[in-house]
Protein backbone atom coordinates (compact mmCIF):
# COMPACT_ATOMS: atom_id res chain seq x y z
CA UNK A 1 0.00 0.00 0.00
CA UNK A 2 1.05 3.57 -0.67
CA UNK A 3 3.26 4.91 2.12
CA UNK A 4 2.11 8.51 1.75
CA UNK A 5 -1.52 7.53 2.07
CA UNK A 6 -0.75 5.56 5.22
CA UNK A 7 1.04 8.51 6.68
CA UNK A 8 -1.92 10.80 6.04
CA UNK A 9 -4.30 8.39 7.67
CA UNK A 10 -2.10 8.19 10.71
CA UNK A 11 -1.41 11.83 11.16
CA UNK A 12 -4.91 13.15 10.78
CA UNK A 13 -6.09 12.13 14.28
CA UNK A 14 -2.87 13.20 16.02
CA UNK A 15 -2.95 16.71 14.65
CA UNK A 16 -6.57 17.11 15.73
CA UNK A 17 -5.62 16.11 19.24
CA UNK A 18 -2.83 18.64 19.28
CA UNK A 19 -5.24 21.43 18.46
CA UNK A 20 -7.54 20.36 21.28
CA UNK A 21 -4.71 20.27 23.81
CA UNK A 22 -3.42 23.72 22.95
CA UNK A 23 -5.97 26.51 22.62
CA UNK A 24 -8.73 24.35 24.15
CA UNK A 25 -7.16 23.99 27.56
CA UNK A 26 -6.51 27.69 27.90
CA UNK A 27 -10.04 28.72 27.15
CA UNK A 28 -11.31 26.03 29.56
CA UNK A 29 -9.33 27.69 32.35
CA UNK A 30 -10.71 31.13 31.47
CA UNK A 31 -14.26 29.79 31.12
CA UNK A 32 -13.98 28.04 34.46
CA UNK A 33 -12.75 31.19 36.20
CA UNK A 34 -15.61 33.44 35.08
CA UNK A 35 -18.31 32.03 37.42
CA UNK A 36 -15.89 32.35 40.34
CA UNK A 37 -15.31 36.01 39.58
CA UNK A 38 -19.04 36.69 39.18
CA UNK A 39 -19.85 34.89 42.45
CA UNK A 40 -17.15 36.80 44.25
CA UNK A 41 -18.57 40.06 42.87
CA UNK A 42 -22.07 39.27 44.13
CA UNK A 43 -20.68 38.26 47.49
CA UNK A 44 -18.76 41.53 47.72
CA UNK A 45 -21.86 43.50 46.68
CA UNK A 46 -23.85 41.88 49.51
CA UNK A 47 -21.30 43.30 51.92
CA UNK A 48 -21.68 46.79 50.50
CA UNK A 49 -25.47 46.60 50.73
CA UNK A 50 -25.07 45.69 54.41
CA UNK A 51 -28.45 43.97 54.69
CA UNK A 52 -29.67 43.56 58.25
CA UNK A 53 -30.80 39.99 57.71
CA UNK A 54 -27.46 38.86 56.32
CA UNK A 55 -25.12 40.59 58.73
CA UNK A 56 -24.82 37.52 60.99
CA UNK A 57 -24.95 34.91 58.21
CA UNK A 58 -22.50 36.01 55.54
CA UNK A 59 -19.23 37.74 56.37
CA UNK A 60 -17.68 40.19 53.92
CA UNK A 61 -14.99 38.88 51.54
CA UNK A 62 -12.47 41.21 53.15
CA UNK A 63 -13.05 39.78 56.62
CA UNK A 64 -12.75 36.21 55.34
CA UNK A 65 -9.51 37.00 53.53
CA UNK A 66 -8.25 38.63 56.71
CA UNK A 67 -9.20 35.53 58.74
CA UNK A 68 -7.46 33.29 56.21
CA UNK A 69 -4.37 35.47 56.40
CA UNK A 70 -4.39 35.36 60.20
CA UNK A 71 -4.88 31.59 60.26
CA UNK A 72 -1.93 30.96 57.99
CA UNK A 73 0.33 33.75 59.32
CA UNK A 74 -0.07 32.52 62.88
CA UNK A 75 0.13 28.90 61.73
CA UNK A 76 -2.99 28.02 63.76
CA UNK A 77 -4.70 26.28 60.84
CA UNK A 78 -1.88 23.96 59.81
CA UNK A 79 -2.41 21.48 62.62
CA UNK A 80 -6.04 21.15 61.57
CA UNK A 81 -5.25 20.85 57.87
CA UNK A 82 -2.81 18.04 58.62
CA UNK A 83 -5.31 16.17 60.79
CA UNK A 84 -8.09 16.39 58.21
CA UNK A 85 -5.78 15.35 55.39
CA UNK A 86 -4.57 12.42 57.47
CA UNK A 87 -8.14 11.25 58.12
CA UNK A 88 -8.97 11.70 54.45
CA UNK A 89 -5.89 9.83 53.19
CA UNK A 90 -6.29 6.90 55.57
CA UNK A 91 -10.04 6.70 55.01
CA UNK A 92 -9.66 6.84 51.26
CA UNK A 93 -6.92 4.20 51.26
CA UNK A 94 -9.10 1.83 53.24
CA UNK A 95 -12.06 2.57 50.97
CA UNK A 96 -10.00 1.94 47.82
CA UNK A 97 -8.49 -1.29 49.12
CA UNK A 98 -11.85 -2.62 50.32
CA UNK A 99 -13.70 -1.56 47.17
CA UNK A 100 -11.08 -3.17 44.91
CA UNK A 101 -11.01 -6.40 46.87
CA UNK A 102 -14.77 -6.76 47.15
CA UNK A 103 -15.58 -5.25 43.74
CA UNK A 104 -13.23 -7.56 41.86
CA UNK A 105 -14.67 -10.62 43.56
CA UNK A 106 -18.28 -9.55 42.99
CA UNK A 107 -17.65 -8.17 39.50
CA UNK A 108 -16.05 -11.35 38.25
CA UNK A 109 -19.22 -13.34 38.63
CA UNK A 110 -22.51 -12.38 37.09
CA UNK A 111 -24.39 -14.33 39.75
CA UNK A 112 -22.58 -12.67 42.65
CA UNK A 113 -23.19 -9.29 41.09
CA UNK A 114 -26.90 -9.89 40.83
CA UNK A 115 -27.14 -11.21 44.37
CA UNK A 116 -25.09 -8.38 45.89
CA UNK A 117 -26.68 -5.55 43.95
CA UNK A 118 -29.74 -5.03 46.21
CA UNK A 119 -27.71 -4.91 49.42
CA UNK A 120 -25.24 -2.46 47.88
CA UNK A 121 -28.09 -0.19 46.83
CA UNK A 122 -29.57 -0.57 50.31
CA UNK A 123 -26.38 0.52 52.04
CA UNK A 124 -25.86 3.28 49.56
CA UNK A 125 -29.28 4.65 50.43
CA UNK A 126 -28.52 4.68 54.15
CA UNK A 127 -27.33 8.19 55.08
CA UNK A 128 -24.02 6.97 56.43
CA UNK A 129 -23.06 10.28 58.01
CA UNK A 130 -25.97 9.68 60.36
CA UNK A 131 -23.89 6.88 61.83
CA UNK A 132 -21.23 9.38 62.95
CA UNK A 133 -22.26 9.28 66.63
CA UNK A 134 -22.06 5.49 66.57
CA UNK A 135 -18.58 5.56 65.10
CA UNK A 136 -17.58 8.04 67.77
CA UNK A 137 -18.57 5.53 70.44
CA UNK A 138 -16.84 2.69 68.61
CA UNK A 139 -13.59 4.40 67.62
CA UNK A 140 -13.27 7.30 70.05
CA UNK A 141 -12.63 11.03 69.88
CA UNK A 142 -9.33 10.63 68.07
CA UNK A 143 -8.66 10.22 64.40
CA UNK A 144 -10.09 6.66 64.28
CA UNK A 145 -13.78 7.52 64.15
CA UNK A 146 -13.21 10.05 61.35
CA UNK A 147 -11.12 7.62 59.32
CA UNK A 148 -13.88 5.04 59.70
CA UNK A 149 -16.56 7.46 58.56
CA UNK A 150 -14.48 8.76 55.64
CA UNK A 151 -13.76 5.18 54.55
CA UNK A 152 -17.39 4.13 54.83
CA UNK A 153 -18.77 7.12 52.92
CA UNK A 154 -16.08 6.94 50.23
CA UNK A 155 -16.38 3.16 49.86
CA UNK A 156 -19.71 2.83 48.07
CA UNK A 157 -19.14 5.00 45.00
CA UNK A 158 -15.78 3.28 44.61
CA UNK A 159 -17.33 -0.18 44.94
CA UNK A 160 -19.93 0.61 42.29
CA UNK A 161 -17.16 1.95 40.04
CA UNK A 162 -15.14 -1.25 40.40
CA UNK A 163 -18.13 -3.56 39.81
CA UNK A 164 -19.27 -1.63 36.74
CA UNK A 165 -15.67 -1.60 35.52
CA UNK A 166 -15.36 -5.37 35.86
CA UNK A 167 -18.38 -5.74 33.60
CA UNK A 168 -16.85 -3.45 30.97
CA UNK A 169 -14.62 -6.21 29.64
CA UNK A 170 -14.96 -7.04 25.97
CA UNK A 171 -15.90 -10.54 24.91
CA UNK A 172 -13.61 -10.49 21.89
CA UNK A 173 -10.62 -9.52 24.02
CA UNK A 174 -11.26 -12.41 26.37
CA UNK A 175 -11.60 -14.69 23.33
CA UNK A 176 -8.26 -13.48 22.02
CA UNK A 177 -6.64 -14.23 25.36
CA UNK A 178 -8.28 -17.65 25.44
CA UNK A 179 -6.98 -18.42 21.95
CA UNK A 180 -3.51 -17.65 23.32
CA UNK A 181 -4.08 -20.04 26.22
CA UNK A 182 -3.95 -17.24 28.77
CA UNK A 183 -4.61 -18.09 32.41
CA UNK A 184 -7.61 -16.51 34.17
CA UNK A 185 -5.17 -14.29 36.08
CA UNK A 186 -3.58 -13.10 32.82
CA UNK A 187 -7.00 -12.37 31.36
CA UNK A 188 -7.84 -10.37 34.47
CA UNK A 189 -4.61 -8.34 34.53
CA UNK A 190 -4.09 -7.83 30.81
CA UNK A 191 -7.60 -7.09 29.55
CA UNK A 192 -10.22 -6.91 32.28
CA UNK A 193 -8.44 -4.52 34.63
CA UNK A 194 -7.40 -2.03 31.94
CA UNK A 195 -11.00 -1.92 30.68
CA UNK A 196 -12.16 -1.28 34.27
CA UNK A 197 -9.87 1.72 34.81
CA UNK A 198 -12.21 4.43 33.45
CA UNK A 199 -15.05 3.32 35.66
CA UNK A 200 -12.81 2.83 38.72
CA UNK A 201 -11.55 6.39 38.34
CA UNK A 202 -15.10 7.64 37.93
CA UNK A 203 -15.79 6.01 41.29
CA UNK A 204 -12.64 7.51 42.75
CA UNK A 205 -13.61 11.06 41.76
CA UNK A 206 -16.89 10.74 43.65
CA UNK A 207 -15.49 8.58 46.46
CA UNK A 208 -12.66 11.00 47.28
CA UNK A 209 -15.06 13.92 47.71
CA UNK A 210 -17.44 11.75 49.73
CA UNK A 211 -14.58 10.69 52.01
CA UNK A 212 -13.76 14.34 52.64
CA UNK A 213 -17.36 14.97 53.65
CA UNK A 214 -17.20 11.92 55.92
CA UNK A 215 -14.07 13.19 57.66
CA UNK A 216 -15.54 16.66 58.24
CA UNK A 217 -18.85 15.36 59.55
CA UNK A 218 -16.92 13.05 61.87
CA UNK A 219 -15.10 16.07 63.21
CA UNK A 220 -18.35 17.96 63.72
CA UNK A 221 -19.67 15.23 65.96
CA UNK A 222 -16.72 15.04 68.27
CA UNK A 223 -13.07 15.85 67.79
CA UNK A 224 -10.10 17.73 69.16
CA UNK A 225 -8.61 18.82 65.85
CA UNK A 226 -9.34 19.09 62.13
CA UNK A 227 -10.90 21.65 59.84
CA UNK A 228 -14.41 20.43 60.70
CA UNK A 229 -13.59 20.76 64.39
CA UNK A 230 -12.32 24.30 63.77
CA UNK A 231 -15.56 25.29 62.01
CA UNK A 232 -17.61 23.78 64.82
CA UNK A 233 -15.52 25.48 67.52
CA UNK A 234 -15.68 28.90 65.87
CA UNK A 235 -19.40 28.68 65.21
CA UNK A 236 -20.04 28.44 68.96
CA UNK A 237 -18.32 31.84 69.16
CA UNK A 238 -20.23 33.27 66.20
CA UNK A 239 -16.89 33.92 64.51
CA UNK A 240 -18.24 34.15 60.96
CA UNK A 241 -15.00 34.96 59.05
CA UNK A 242 -13.29 32.31 61.20
CA UNK A 243 -15.77 29.69 59.94
CA UNK A 244 -15.33 30.65 56.32
CA UNK A 245 -11.55 30.41 56.44
CA UNK A 246 -11.32 26.61 57.05
CA UNK A 247 -14.30 26.22 54.71
CA UNK A 248 -12.28 27.81 51.92
CA UNK A 249 -9.38 25.48 52.68
CA UNK A 250 -11.75 22.48 52.54
CA UNK A 251 -13.11 23.62 49.19
CA UNK A 252 -9.56 23.88 47.89
CA UNK A 253 -8.75 20.35 49.11
CA UNK A 254 -11.86 19.08 47.34
CA UNK A 255 -10.93 20.84 44.13
CA UNK A 256 -7.39 19.44 44.20
CA UNK A 257 -8.75 15.93 44.89
CA UNK A 258 -11.14 16.11 41.98
CA UNK A 259 -8.63 17.52 39.52
CA UNK A 260 -5.98 15.10 40.76
CA UNK A 261 -8.16 12.03 40.25
CA UNK A 262 -9.13 13.31 36.79
CA UNK A 263 -5.52 13.99 35.82
CA UNK A 264 -4.26 10.58 36.93
CA UNK A 265 -7.22 8.93 35.22
CA UNK A 266 -6.57 10.78 31.98
CA UNK A 267 -2.93 9.75 32.10
CA UNK A 268 -3.88 6.10 32.40
CA UNK A 269 -6.60 6.30 29.77
CA UNK A 270 -4.97 8.04 26.83
CA UNK A 271 -6.47 5.27 24.75
CA UNK A 272 -10.08 5.98 25.71
CA UNK A 273 -12.57 6.80 23.00
CA UNK A 274 -10.62 4.77 20.48
CA UNK B 1 11.30 -22.94 24.50
CA UNK B 2 11.32 -22.12 20.81
CA UNK B 3 13.95 -19.85 19.38
CA UNK B 4 12.67 -16.90 17.34
CA UNK B 5 14.96 -17.90 14.45
CA UNK B 6 13.06 -21.12 13.90
CA UNK B 7 12.59 -22.11 10.28
CA UNK B 8 9.63 -20.30 8.76
CA UNK B 9 8.48 -23.11 6.48
CA UNK B 10 6.22 -25.35 8.51
CA UNK B 11 5.55 -28.98 7.96
CA UNK B 12 2.53 -30.87 9.22
CA UNK B 13 -0.62 -28.99 10.12
CA UNK B 14 -3.05 -31.60 8.82
CA UNK B 15 -6.56 -31.38 10.27
CA UNK B 16 -9.02 -34.27 10.39
CA UNK B 17 -12.65 -33.60 11.17
CA UNK B 18 -14.87 -36.63 11.70
CA UNK B 19 -18.60 -36.56 12.35
CA UNK B 20 -18.64 -33.17 14.04
CA UNK B 21 -22.04 -31.83 15.08
CA UNK B 22 -22.83 -28.88 17.27
CA UNK B 23 -26.09 -28.16 18.96
CA UNK B 24 -26.78 -25.45 21.46
CA UNK B 25 -29.72 -24.08 23.37
CA UNK B 26 -31.20 -20.80 22.28
CA UNK B 27 -33.66 -18.93 24.45
CA UNK B 28 -36.05 -18.23 21.59
CA UNK B 29 -35.45 -21.03 19.10
CA UNK B 30 -34.91 -23.80 21.64
CA UNK B 31 -32.48 -26.47 20.52
CA UNK B 32 -30.52 -25.40 17.45
CA UNK B 33 -28.44 -27.73 15.32
CA UNK B 34 -25.62 -25.45 14.18
CA UNK B 35 -23.51 -28.13 12.53
CA UNK B 36 -24.48 -31.55 11.30
CA UNK B 37 -22.14 -34.47 10.58
CA UNK B 38 -19.18 -32.55 9.25
CA UNK B 39 -16.42 -34.71 7.79
CA UNK B 40 -13.43 -32.93 6.37
CA UNK B 41 -9.71 -33.40 5.85
CA UNK B 42 -7.49 -30.36 5.52
CA UNK B 43 -4.01 -31.04 4.19
CA UNK B 44 -0.91 -29.53 5.70
CA UNK B 45 0.01 -26.31 3.89
CA UNK B 46 -3.37 -26.02 2.23
CA UNK B 47 -5.36 -22.80 1.94
CA UNK B 48 -8.92 -23.84 2.59
CA UNK B 49 -11.91 -21.49 2.46
CA UNK B 50 -15.13 -22.16 4.35
CA UNK B 51 -17.77 -20.43 2.29
CA UNK B 52 -21.46 -20.02 2.99
CA UNK B 53 -24.30 -17.66 3.83
CA UNK B 54 -24.42 -16.10 7.26
CA UNK B 55 -25.71 -18.47 9.90
CA UNK B 56 -24.45 -21.60 8.15
CA UNK B 57 -22.17 -22.49 11.04
CA UNK B 58 -18.88 -21.79 9.28
CA UNK B 59 -17.61 -19.65 12.15
CA UNK B 60 -18.76 -22.28 14.64
CA UNK B 61 -16.86 -24.93 12.72
CA UNK B 62 -13.74 -22.76 12.70
CA UNK B 63 -14.00 -22.18 16.45
CA UNK B 64 -14.32 -25.90 17.04
CA UNK B 65 -11.25 -26.55 14.87
CA UNK B 66 -9.32 -23.98 16.89
CA UNK B 67 -10.42 -25.48 20.21
CA UNK B 68 -12.30 -22.33 21.23
CA UNK B 69 -15.48 -24.30 21.75
CA UNK B 70 -16.20 -28.01 22.01
CA UNK B 71 -18.11 -30.06 19.45
CA UNK B 72 -21.28 -31.79 20.68
CA UNK B 73 -20.30 -34.97 18.88
CA UNK B 74 -17.46 -36.06 16.67
CA UNK B 75 -13.77 -35.29 16.86
CA UNK B 76 -11.16 -32.93 15.50
CA UNK B 77 -7.50 -33.89 15.33
CA UNK B 78 -4.50 -31.88 14.24
CA UNK B 79 -1.64 -34.18 13.17
CA UNK B 80 -3.22 -37.01 15.18
CA UNK B 81 -3.58 -34.94 18.34
CA UNK B 82 -7.20 -34.49 19.39
CA UNK B 83 -8.17 -30.83 19.74
CA UNK B 84 -9.63 -30.05 23.14
CA UNK B 85 -8.37 -26.55 23.80
CA UNK B 86 -6.48 -23.82 21.95
CA UNK B 87 -3.01 -24.99 21.00
CA UNK B 88 0.27 -23.12 20.70
CA UNK B 89 0.63 -24.49 17.20
CA UNK B 90 -2.34 -22.57 15.88
CA UNK B 91 -3.27 -18.91 15.76
CA UNK B 92 -6.67 -17.29 15.37
CA UNK B 93 -7.43 -14.10 13.49
CA UNK B 94 -10.81 -12.64 14.41
CA UNK B 95 -13.32 -10.63 12.42
CA UNK B 96 -12.16 -7.46 14.14
CA UNK B 97 -8.46 -6.88 14.82
CA UNK B 98 -8.92 -6.96 18.63
CA UNK B 99 -5.85 -4.86 19.33
CA UNK B 100 -5.65 -3.70 22.93
CA UNK B 101 -5.99 0.11 22.70
CA UNK B 102 -3.67 0.79 25.65
CA UNK B 103 -0.77 -1.00 24.00
CA UNK B 104 1.38 0.15 21.11
CA UNK B 105 1.28 -1.81 17.87
CA UNK B 106 4.58 -3.52 18.72
CA UNK B 107 3.44 -4.44 22.19
CA UNK B 108 0.18 -5.79 20.77
CA UNK B 109 2.07 -7.98 18.33
CA UNK B 110 4.23 -9.29 21.20
CA UNK B 111 1.20 -10.23 23.31
CA UNK B 112 1.24 -13.98 22.47
CA UNK B 113 4.87 -14.27 23.57
CA UNK B 114 4.15 -12.33 26.74
CA UNK B 115 1.15 -14.50 27.58
CA UNK B 116 3.22 -17.66 27.11
CA UNK B 117 5.90 -16.34 29.40
CA UNK B 118 8.59 -16.44 26.74
CA UNK B 119 11.35 -13.79 26.85
CA UNK B 120 9.78 -10.78 25.12
CA UNK B 121 13.14 -9.12 24.45
CA UNK B 122 14.23 -11.98 22.21
CA UNK B 123 11.10 -11.72 20.11
CA UNK B 124 11.12 -7.96 19.63
CA UNK B 125 13.31 -8.19 16.54
CA UNK B 126 11.04 -10.71 14.82
CA UNK B 127 7.96 -8.64 15.68
CA UNK B 128 9.53 -5.53 14.17
CA UNK B 129 10.55 -7.53 11.12
CA UNK B 130 7.00 -8.80 10.56
CA UNK B 131 5.56 -5.30 10.93
CA UNK B 132 8.22 -4.04 8.53
CA UNK B 133 7.30 -6.55 5.83
CA UNK B 134 3.61 -5.65 6.10
CA UNK B 135 4.36 -1.95 5.73
CA UNK B 136 3.83 -1.06 9.37
CA UNK B 137 7.50 -0.51 10.18
CA UNK B 138 7.01 3.17 10.89
CA UNK B 139 4.06 2.58 13.16
CA UNK B 140 5.45 0.19 15.75
CA UNK B 141 5.15 2.80 18.51
CA UNK B 142 1.75 4.09 17.42
CA UNK B 143 -1.46 3.17 19.19
CA UNK B 144 -4.20 1.21 17.41
CA UNK B 145 -6.57 4.20 17.27
CA UNK B 146 -4.01 6.05 15.16
CA UNK B 147 -4.19 3.40 12.43
CA UNK B 148 -6.75 2.71 9.71
CA UNK B 149 -8.87 -0.44 9.76
CA UNK B 150 -6.72 -2.20 7.19
CA UNK B 151 -3.52 -1.40 9.06
CA UNK B 152 -5.01 -2.68 12.30
CA UNK B 153 -6.02 -5.97 10.75
CA UNK B 154 -2.54 -6.24 9.29
CA UNK B 155 -1.08 -5.80 12.77
CA UNK B 156 -3.45 -8.50 14.02
CA UNK B 157 -2.12 -10.84 11.34
CA UNK B 158 1.45 -10.04 12.42
CA UNK B 159 0.43 -10.94 15.97
CA UNK B 160 -0.90 -14.27 14.73
CA UNK B 161 2.26 -14.97 12.70
CA UNK B 162 4.70 -13.97 15.45
CA UNK B 163 5.15 -17.38 17.05
CA UNK B 164 5.17 -19.08 13.65
CA UNK B 165 2.12 -21.29 14.13
CA UNK B 166 1.57 -24.19 11.76
CA UNK B 167 -2.06 -23.33 11.24
CA UNK B 168 -3.83 -19.99 10.83
CA UNK B 169 -7.55 -19.87 11.52
CA UNK B 170 -9.12 -16.75 10.06
CA UNK B 171 -12.72 -15.75 10.71
CA UNK B 172 -13.75 -13.30 7.97
CA UNK B 173 -10.70 -11.22 8.81
CA UNK B 174 -11.33 -8.67 6.05
CA UNK B 175 -15.12 -8.52 6.34
CA UNK B 176 -15.12 -5.05 7.87
CA UNK B 177 -12.78 -3.49 5.31
CA UNK B 178 -13.73 -1.55 2.19
CA UNK B 179 -13.51 -3.45 -1.09
CA UNK B 180 -10.21 -1.93 -2.21
CA UNK B 181 -8.39 -2.44 1.06
CA UNK B 182 -9.82 -5.91 1.14
CA UNK B 183 -8.30 -6.86 -2.22
CA UNK B 184 -4.95 -5.44 -1.16
CA UNK B 185 -5.13 -7.51 2.04
CA UNK B 186 -6.09 -10.61 0.01
CA UNK B 187 -2.99 -10.20 -2.07
CA UNK B 188 -0.84 -9.74 1.00
CA UNK B 189 -2.27 -12.77 2.77
CA UNK B 190 -1.77 -14.84 -0.36
CA UNK B 191 1.87 -13.75 -0.44
CA UNK B 192 2.33 -14.65 3.24
CA UNK B 193 0.74 -18.04 2.75
CA UNK B 194 2.95 -18.67 -0.29
CA UNK B 195 6.06 -17.66 1.60
CA UNK B 196 5.43 -19.72 4.72
CA UNK B 197 3.52 -22.78 3.59
CA UNK B 198 1.21 -22.62 6.58
CA UNK B 199 -2.16 -24.31 6.67
CA UNK B 200 -4.80 -21.59 6.44
CA UNK B 201 -8.49 -22.13 7.19
CA UNK B 202 -10.33 -19.03 6.08
CA UNK B 203 -14.00 -18.28 6.72
CA UNK B 204 -15.72 -15.94 4.29
CA UNK B 205 -19.07 -15.26 2.68
CA UNK B 206 -17.43 -13.58 -0.29
CA UNK B 207 -17.20 -15.98 -3.23
CA UNK B 208 -14.63 -13.92 -5.14
CA UNK B 209 -12.42 -13.72 -2.06
CA UNK B 210 -12.60 -17.48 -1.68
CA UNK B 211 -11.64 -18.08 -5.32
CA UNK B 212 -8.82 -15.51 -5.17
CA UNK B 213 -7.18 -17.17 -2.19
CA UNK B 214 -8.07 -20.79 -1.63
CA UNK B 215 -6.83 -24.06 -3.04
CA UNK B 216 -10.10 -25.69 -2.03
CA UNK B 217 -13.43 -24.15 -1.15
CA UNK B 218 -15.83 -25.90 1.19
CA UNK B 219 -19.37 -24.78 0.43
CA UNK B 220 -21.72 -24.89 3.41
CA UNK B 221 -25.46 -24.52 3.71
CA UNK B 222 -27.46 -23.42 6.69
CA UNK B 223 -29.98 -24.94 9.09
CA UNK B 224 -28.42 -27.28 9.89
CA UNK B 225 -24.93 -26.20 8.87
CA UNK B 226 -23.39 -28.89 6.72
CA UNK B 227 -20.91 -29.32 3.90
CA UNK B 228 -22.71 -29.55 0.58
CA UNK B 229 -19.80 -29.40 -1.79
CA UNK B 230 -16.06 -29.11 -1.97
CA UNK B 231 -14.74 -27.14 -4.95
CA UNK B 232 -11.15 -27.42 -6.08
CA UNK B 233 -10.04 -24.08 -7.53
CA UNK B 234 -7.56 -25.96 -9.70
CA UNK B 235 -5.02 -23.19 -10.27
CA UNK B 236 -1.46 -24.21 -11.04
CA UNK B 237 0.36 -24.62 -7.72
CA UNK B 238 2.83 -21.88 -8.58
CA UNK B 239 0.28 -19.43 -10.05
CA UNK B 240 0.83 -15.94 -8.70
CA UNK B 241 -1.96 -13.85 -7.26
CA UNK B 242 -2.08 -11.73 -10.42
CA UNK B 243 -2.29 -14.82 -12.59
CA UNK B 244 -5.08 -16.23 -10.47
CA UNK B 245 -7.35 -13.22 -10.69
CA UNK B 246 -6.63 -12.44 -14.35
CA UNK B 247 -7.87 -15.73 -15.64
CA UNK B 248 -10.89 -17.26 -17.29
CA UNK B 249 -10.66 -19.99 -14.68
CA UNK B 250 -11.30 -17.43 -11.96
CA UNK B 251 -14.59 -16.44 -13.58
CA UNK B 252 -15.52 -20.06 -14.25
CA UNK B 253 -14.99 -21.01 -10.61
CA UNK B 254 -16.99 -18.01 -9.50
CA UNK B 255 -19.80 -19.10 -11.79
CA UNK B 256 -19.59 -22.65 -10.46
CA UNK B 257 -19.93 -21.40 -6.89
CA UNK B 258 -22.78 -19.15 -7.86
CA UNK B 259 -24.77 -22.00 -9.37
CA UNK B 260 -23.96 -24.15 -6.35
CA UNK B 261 -25.57 -21.55 -4.10
CA UNK B 262 -28.48 -21.03 -6.45
CA UNK B 263 -29.05 -24.77 -6.27
CA UNK B 264 -29.23 -24.41 -2.49
CA UNK B 265 -31.83 -21.69 -2.78
CA UNK B 266 -29.43 -18.97 -1.68
CA UNK B 267 -29.78 -15.84 -3.76
CA UNK B 268 -26.52 -14.50 -5.16
CA UNK B 269 -25.89 -11.09 -6.66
Amino acid sequence: MNRERLREQVQAPTSLEGAKGGAGRHSTLVLGAIPFIVAFGIWDALGWLDLQSLRYVIPTPESVLAALYDDFASGVIWRHVVVTLEELALGLLIAIAAALALGVVIGRSDRLERSFYPIIVFFQAVPKVALAPLWLIAFGFGIGSKVALAAMVGFFPLLVGVIVGMAAMRREEVELMRSLKATPWQIFVKVQLPRAIPSIFGGLEVGALFALIGAVVGEFVGAQAGLGYLIQFRSTRLDLPGIFSPLAVLALIGLVLDLGAKAVGRRLMTWEGE
Amino acid sequence: MRAPERATRSVGGTIHVTGVSKRYRDRQAGEVLALKDVDLSIHGGEFLALLGPSGCGKTTLLRILAGLEPASTGRVAIDDTVVEEPSERVAFVFQSPVLLPWRTILSNVLLPVEVRGWPVEEWRGRARGLLETTGLGEFVDHYPRQLSGGMRQRAAICRALLTDPQILFMDEPFGALDAMTREAMNEELFRIWRGTGKTVVFVTHDMAEAVRLASRIVVMSSRPGRIVRVVDTGFAPDATYAERIDNVQFLNKLQELRSAFTGLGVRTP
